[in-house]
């Protein structure tokens, strides 16, 4: 009889979700699937509404990645308005995003995902957090405390809240930094690169050590990889253009605009998953597979264009190949990342045009249709609206980072259970601990957000089901 | 120069003017119909408004004595429990709980982990409020608004004896 084993819902992750193991009749692993199981539909729910309010609105839907979906709702916004934004508004937008994915690739690394690597994959689960985490290395838990407070501080003195400021507008942004706010800036900055640099020291070690096996297993397949480069082909977060690059290296496309994107990508709908499934349409589905994010931004640049975080990359492709292939790798490449943004923070902390009151552009609606982009610290992200003379819209669409991995997610669970899971799984076997715990670290390679569900209190166990064909839950495990 | 710390680590500062000594916590999804009353609570008595707990909210924590969350609670499909048709107020006490979820800390994980951090162990309770639709919305459901004058006594009685 063919059996499903399934987890439901992934803890550590945003929002709710489940992994599915499917079995043929002979137990041998045929399918895996991560399903989302709670319907975002954002788009449809500002439909409606004055594209003005969309910076505002956007910012609401995620507490996780608030700023990115600011950005790109401002993007369109001045693409809709047909205006350039003042030089000191790019770079204050540069900053906020830079603090932005510092902030939140700190919480993935130092909090979610640091306790699986010190403490071991096998440890008690009931430890294997951020307390057991805090026993094991104190200072590390709250370097990245620190590290994270330090993102959040600079959005709070940039927008003046912590979470959802709605302070990129269409046209520009609301208000200029501060000299004090440049300056506190100034005085954290050595402490967060002692951070990082402590972190990769760390990390690199692990790597050569105890992690190799998981670099392996942990979603090690070739696949394309997109994102923002400059016209010169380095790293980028905000502006520039689009590049698909092949596992083998290849520069399958450059050069994209994101208004073109209905051209190269295209989005599959699967019946078991709220999350469609983007993929690259040239190729079809599901061939089309690319990954998005700091791993798939570390592979497209060329470089990245500041000392320090080119010898990090420099070093990261050496360990894992010129184009990294592992899903694994997304945590070393967190790191890089946050090394260029250190120092592309303090590179425009010292630029003079920062300072500048001149922040925002005025006009009137002057376009019924565009597009935004963004790097979100998850990958990149797309705005699409299309609005009617009076501004308000008609049509939104928004392709999120944790969609566009969706099926590299899949890809990885799959590769994972078939490395910890027997073949063919016998009758009545009991699910691991160690097994789970590696389908969810696979997925928290990615960091997936899907915090735009509810949060409401009590939600968040953990069950795993060993389901029949026919729908009879042959063995339950659960925790939470 | 500037100083280094925080603002927050600055209003705790020798000198500095007396931090306030509650903090009030709503948690939600704005978006989400009911989800969202945890918000608009704090937005409305002048509290911290997140989506989520998330672990550098210990620093906030550690500066005050009293802490209240207020959030939704998901009433469970079925259940007809008579005491739970209105807000209550529980206390909440530090615990490390499990595996968890360090993007999503639980108010007894933000406190155990205030506590392991800075040493510091603010009294604290959650107000809890039944809550049915999760729908996209920013508008409560008449059931959830028909609770909410007595949320707000509950919040007043809280905020009053401390901070008078």
């Amino acid at each position: 009889m063919a059996r499903t084993i399934v987890i439901d819902p992934v803890t550590r992750i945003e929002g709710h979700a489940k992994i599915t193991l499917q079995l043929d009749d002979d137990g041998h692993l045929v399918d895996s699937r991560f399903h989302v199981v709670e319907y975002r539909g954002f788009e449809t729910f500002c439909e409606g509404r004055p594209f003005t309010e969309m910076a505002g609105i956007t910012a609401r839907i995620c507490g996780i990645c608030p700023v990115s979906h600011l950005l790109a709702a401002a993007k369109t916004g001045d693409k809709l308005l047909a205006v350039a934004i003042p030089p000191a508004a790019v770079k204050l937008r540069r900053l906020l995003n830079l603090a932005q994915i510092t902030q939140s690739h700190a919480l993935s690394f130092f909090h979610l995902s640091s306790p699986d690597f010190l403490l071991g994959w096998e440890s008690d689960p009931a430890r294997r957090n951020i307390f057991g985490l805090m026993a094991a290395d104190p200072e590390l838990a709250r370097a990245g405390i620190r590290l994270r407070q330090f993102g959040q501080q600079i959005l709070e003195l940039l927008g003046g809240r912590k979470i959802h400021a709605a302070w990129a507008v269409p046209g520009g942004v609301r208000s200029p930094l501060r000299a004090e706010a440049r300056d506190w800036i100034l005085a954290r900055l050595p402490e967060a690169q002692a951070t990082i640099r402590l972190a990769l020291e760390l990390h690199k070690r692990l790597l050569d050590g105890p992690l190799q096996q998981e670099q392996r297993l942990f979603g090690s397949f070739p696949s394309l990889f997109m994102g923002l480069v400059t016209p010169e082909g380095l790293w980028e977060h905000l502006d520039g253009q689009l590049r698909f690059r092949a596992s083998d290296g290849t520069i399958v496309a450059d050069g994209l605009r994101e208004d073109d994107y209905a051209s190269f990508l295209a989005e599959a709908v699967e019946p078991w998953s709220y999350l469609k499934f983007p993929y690259y349409r040239p190729l079809g589905y599901p061939d089309g597979m690319y990954r998005v994010g700091p791993l798939a931004r570390l592979n497209v640049c060329d470089r990245i264009g500041s000392p320090w975080a080119d010898r990090e990359l420099t070093e990261f492709r050496q360990r894992s190949g010129q184009v990294a292939i592992s899903s694994f790798a997304y945590h070393h490449a967190r790191l890089v990342e946050i090394v260029a943004c250190l120092e592309a923070i303090a590179t425009l902390v010292e630029d003079p045009e920062l300072m500048s009151a001149r922040v925002r552009s005025h006009a009137s609606l002057n376009r019924n249709e565009a597009v935004g982009v963004s790097e979100a610290p998850r990958g990149t992200l797309f705005h699409h609206y299309r609005v009617d003379d009076d501004g308000l819209l008609t049509k939104v669409n928004l392709i999120i980072a944790t969609g566009q991995n969706n099926l590299a997610m899949n890809r990885t669970v799959h590769q994972i259970a078939r490395a910890y899971i027997p073949d063919p799984v016998p009758a009545g076997v009991e699910i691991p601990e160690a097994l789970l715990n590696r389908l969810e670290a696979g997925i928290r390679c990615f960091d997936p957000c899907l915090s735009c569900s509810t949060h409401a209190a009590g939600q968040m166990p953990l069950a795993i089901s060993l389901v029949a064909a026919d729908g009879r839950v042959l063995a339950e495990r659960c925790r939470g | 120069m500037a100083d280094p710390r925080t603002p927050q680590e600055l209003r705790l500062a020798p000198g500095a003017a007396p931090p306030a000594r509650s903090l009030l916590i709503g948690i939600g999804n704005p978006l989400r119909s009911d989800d969202g009353v945890g918000w608009q609570l704090a937005e409305e008595l002048g509290g911290l408004a997140v989506h989520q707990l998330t672990p550098e909210l210990a620093a906030e924590l550690a500066m005050v004595e009293r802490v209240l969350f207020v959030d939704a609670w998901q009433v469970p499909p079925g259940l007809l429990e008579p005491g739970r048709t209105q807000p209550w107020l529980r206390a909440v006490v530090p615990g490390a709980g499990g595996p968890g979820s360090s993007h999503q800390l639980e108010p007894a994980e933000l406190l155990a982990l205030t506590a392991a951090l800075y040493g510091a162990q603010p009294v604290a309770q959650e107000l809890l409020l039944p809550a049915r639709d999760f729908a996209h919305g920013t508008k409560l459901s008449p059931g959830l608004r028909r609770q909410l004058p007595r949320a707000r006594r509950l919040l007043r009685q809280w905020l009053v004896p401390s901070d008078a």
